[in-house]
């Protein structure tokens, strides 16, 4: 495919999934900047990648990973403090819910935004970006652990461990109001 | 939680932590609870594929990305792209001229430089095209592509059947979702036309990218041309009106004809051969009159008159030309062809314009010896590679 078709494809997702990994938006821009020159010089390679999306999704993860690194030798900024005592791949996930078309009234706006932020806050970084990867994007749990650096299982652990976490947090009601609502419709 | 809840809207569903816990994070009762709640309530089928829409696109993964910023940073890309395309050219260069240069200084001569370029009398300026490689057409629906190697004419019904013809005269079908956004692909080399489930006929012109639902349920028909060119002739539904959105502006008619350019790299364009549009870029809103063509680039919008026929002539497969300049008619053919051609700034070559009429017909040798003859500059083709430079005296 033709590098601006490839391009006005996948920038807007590829921009976004950087900066909630909390970088500031001129570092992600550079970052998809290398991501495109090295995928568009490497003319072998280009022939045999089968999953183009994915394979541009872990390239910025990785050269994020590089220039954080690289960064942080040099100066450890303020917004990259969490990052300090964090082993290798371990990135905060800042993802929030957007709500702002006119379609929409202003109140409700407000609550829609605050539940699913709210949900998504109660939850840890890596569990949010494996919520963000498969729900918004679709990817395979053997894709998802390859972006986080780590094994299969334990991704699938991370899932079952959030579901549990929000069913205690909200399930219990939800219980009683399924329960009592399947009750009430076989009355 | 309350048990009288009332959904009508999809805003309902997305104000519920329970339908959002199904879709962030399904477990078993969940998945129970809400299939049996939808198969009791069919009418908020669509709404429940609204909020899904809204949360997967909208509402987690928003376009943030300025637009100013999104071409500023294709261009830089292209540009650090063709910096090393040449610097591997120059490496070689190099090492074949540092053997000479050996050579020479073994007889005690010192004019090896190696960043100066080869000095170029006008007679020897050559444009050079290449042929690259075909690529395929691909329609995308529900996450998948299916790939034609030749011209497509796709037609969708409102049953949600999509036929598929290529010009080989291969026939395909398919059954898509209603509510699904699909995409196709032209790339460059390739063209398409396509046939919108309201009647709409699109002709997608090489190197675009066009999104449209499979229906249009709703209040309006909206299509997205992602890249690229297309001229629309959109069926008449006074109630329904139908926008043409691209990154930088949104085009709104009822029933018209017209044609649009958003090719990264060129002026955007807007022209009208029949009806009227209406052109929203920020805030302001254009209406174009026939005739009228709305040129856009950034923070600049221009209205003239033109001749629409060297607008939209591409679709009848000929190109008009009228003092257009050789760049521009290199670049449409390229396009076309899938020809990528090489030329350096400073270049006599460049000025020179075509006036007349191309047929944009199979044998690329052909369009040549046209361009060759409109120009008054001589061709020649080797392999994969085209030859442009002045005529011999």
């Amino acid at each position: 495919m033709e590098l601006a078709t490839l391009y006005n494809l996948y920038v807007d997702d590829l921009f976004t999934y950087g900066c909630y990994l909390g970088f500031d938006g001129e570092i992600v821009k550079d970052a998809i900047h290398d991501v495109f020159v090295k995928l568009t010089m490497d003319d072998a390679q280009i022939k045999e990648i089968t999953n183009i999306k994915f394979y541009l999704f872990k390239s910025l993860k990785n050269r994020l990973l590089d220039i954080y690194k690289k960064l942080k030798r040099e100066v450890v900024k303020d917004n990259f403090a969490p990052f300090d005592e964090m082993p290798y791949g371990e990135m905060p996930f800042h993802i929030t819910m957007n709500v702002e078309e006119d379609y929409i009234e202003k109140e409700e706006q407000i609550v829609i935004k605050k539940e699913i932020d709210e949900m998504l806050n109660s939850l840890t970084s890596r569990q949010r970006e494996i919520i963000y990867l498969r729900y918004v994007h679709e990817y395979e749990y053997n894709e998802i652990a390859e972006l986080l650096h780590i094994s299969v299982h334990s991704c699938r652990k991370l899932v079952s461990k959030a579901i549990l976490s929000l069913r205690e947090k909200y399930g219990i009601a939800f219980l009683i109001f399924s329960q009592t609502g399947f009750f009430l419709s076989k009355l | 939680m309350e048990h009288d809840k009332h959904y009508s809207h999809f805003t309902d569903l997305l104000k519920d932590r329970d339908f959002l816990r199904w879709q962030l994070l399904p477990d078993e009762d969940l998945n129970k609870y809400w299939h049996a709640f939808f198969v009791q309530h069919p009418e908020l089928e669509d709404e429940r594929q609204k909020a899904i829409d809204y949360l997967r696109n909208e509402g987690l993964n928003k376009k943030i990305l300025p637009y100013n910023e999104r071409s500023a940073l294709l261009e830089k890309i292209q540009r650090s792209v063709n910096q090393k395309r040449k610097k591997r050219i120059r490496t070689v260069l190099w090492y074949a001229s540092s053997a000479a240069a050996i050579a020479l200084m073994v007889i005690g001569i010192t004019l090896f430089r190696p960043d100066i370029e080869p000095f170029e009398s006008p007679n020897e300026e050559l444009i050079i095209g290449e042929l690259l490689n075909h690529q395929d057409i691909q329609f995308i629906s529900s996450g998948e592509a299916i790939s034609f190697n030749h011209d497509v004419e796709v037609t969708l019904d409102e049953k949600g059947t999509v036929e598929i013809i290529q010009s080989d005269s291969n026939v395909t079908r398919l059954d898509v979702k209603r509510e699904l956004v699909n995409s196709l692909i032209v790339p460059y080399g390739k063209r398409s036309t396509l046939t919108l489930a309201d009647g709409t006929r699109v002709w997608l012109n090489s190197g675009s990218v066009l999104e449209f639902p499979s229906q249009f349920p709703g209040k309006s028909r909206e299509v997205k041309l992602v890249s690229g060119e297309m001229y629309v002739e959109v069926a008449h539904d006074k109630n329904k009106p139908f926008y043409v959105h691209t990154s930088d502006f949104n085009v709104r008619v009822y029933g018209t004809k017209f044609n649009l350019t958003n090719y990264e790299g060129t002026p955007h364009s807007v022209v009208l051969v029949e009806g009227s549009v209406s052109v929203m870029k920020d805030a302001a809103e254009t209406l174009l009159k026939p005739n009228e063509q709305l040129l856009i680039s950034e923070g600049n919008m221009e209205r003239q008159i033109v001749d629409v026929t060297r607008y939209t002539s591409w679709k009848d497969g000929f190109l008009l030309l009228d003092k257009t300049p050789m760049t521009e008619v290199l670049e449409q053919v390229g396009r076309y062809y899938n020809l990528s051609f090489n030329y350096e700034q400073d270049m006599n070559l460049k000025n020179r314009t075509c006036s007349g009429k191309i047929y944009l017909s199979d044998n690329l040798d052909n369009v040549m010896t046209t361009i060759a003859l409109l120009s008054a500059t001589k061709y020649e083709k080797i392999n994969d590679r085209i030859y442009i430079g002045h005529e011999s005296e």
